[in-house]
């Protein structure tokens, strides 16, 4: 298997989640950077391959799907690097006032248990920096929103590079 | 009889683009559904669990910044303005493209005019031109959201015709 020619997916996938995991280029066009990446491993494909004919569905959503997963990877891996580091997160950081607000509305014991679960989260990460319930949720929601996100980058990576490489008649 | 069997074969062809058509129009309404929840169903919005957890989903791909959500009363939606735009849009087309409302042939510059917009409001806002307005980043997002959607459903169904006419060798 020729690995280099997902290299581009792998590059654009990295950049990506070190993208997506600084807040100011976040806040900026928080949903296109990976869409975006995505687009960027396809061009980068065709430009290295010198090769001007039609991307074909498969190898649009490839291509985008690798670059999704890949970013996810990444992205999970410094969520849960800086987690390790600062013992905190958003997690960390929004508990006490869901605690606040679950006090006043007083709700059953299947949401008291709910709660259980992630003060344990917050517990761990305070404690130690490392919660695994945490690592498997991130990372799952990371793997399923980045690759639907980078399919769809790969379609239209496929749908503007198929359209610029058209013949001219 | 070979006409017969093209003219099957393109009937098969288009149901598989309208199923794909359907895919996602489910998708997109499920997506916006859950960054409307709070406003769709007052009653859940107060309850934290739920309401974390779907916070978190949408964490994934927007900074939800409160400044910069749209809000109704003191529900506010999931996304910012431009998300929420982007998602709104790209469901308002495909329930267009559903009943075959809209059907083009678009070169790249429609897809330049209706992105640039959100690309110049993101910069300006990002390098202080002018303050964030929830108005021009919905109604940007929106023109984005659409244009984009509408390419990659001509790229699929492109795609789809393109296979078609290799398997029969009609190119």
């Amino acid at each position: 298997m020729d690995y280099n020619k997902y290299l581009p997916s792998i590059i654009t996938g990295f950049g990506a989640a070190v993208l997506s995991t600084i807040p100011g280029i976040k806040n900026l066009n928080c949903c296109l950077i990976i869409p975006a990446a995505a687009f960027l491993s396809l061009y980068l494909y065709n430009k290295s391959t010198g090769n001007d004919s039609p991307i074909k569905l498969n190898k649009a959503l490839s291509y985008g799907l690798i670059t999704g997963l890949i970013a996810a990877l990444f992205s999970s891996l410094f969520d849960i690097l800086i987690t390790f580091i600062t013992h905190s997160n958003d997690l960390v950081v929004g508990l006490e006032q869901t605690e606040e607000m679950m006090h006043e509305l007083n709700f059953g014991a299947l949401m008291d248990a709910s709660m259980e679960i992630m003060r344990t989260m917050v517990k761990e990460i305070e404690a130690t920096g490392f919660s695994a319930l945490y690592t498997v949720m991130i990372t799952i929601s990371n793997f399923f929103i980045f690759s639907v996100f980078g399919m769809l980058g790969g379609l239209l990576g496929m749908a503007v590079l198929n359209k610029k490489n058209r013949p001219k008649f | 009889m070979i006409y017969n069997r093209i003219e099957d074969r393109l009937h098969t062809d288009n149901k598989k683009f309208k199923a794909i058509k359907y895919l996602f129009f489910f998708l997109l309404l499920f997506w916006s559904a859950g960054f409307l929840f709070p406003v769709l169903s007052p009653s859940f919005t107060g309850k934290p669990f739920v309401n974390q957890l779907l916070n978190y989903n949408y964490s994934i791909v927007c900074h939800q910044s409160e400044s910069s959500q749209i809000n109704f009363g003191n529900a506010y939606l999931l996304v910012c303005a431009r998300c929420a735009g982007i998602y709104l849009g790209a469901l308002f087309i495909i329930i267009i493209m559903l009943f075959n409302f809209l059907k083009l042939k678009l070169s790249l510059m429609p897809l330049l005019i209706f992105s640039a917009p959100l690309v110049i409001d993101a910069f300006a806002v990002r390098f202080n031109i002018y303050a964030y307005s929830k108005t021009i980043a919905f109604i940007t997002g929106l023109l984005c959201g659409a244009i984009v959607l509408i390419y990659i459903l001509e790229t699929i169904e492109n795609s789809f015709n393109l296979l078609y006419k290799r398997k029969y060798g009609l190119q």
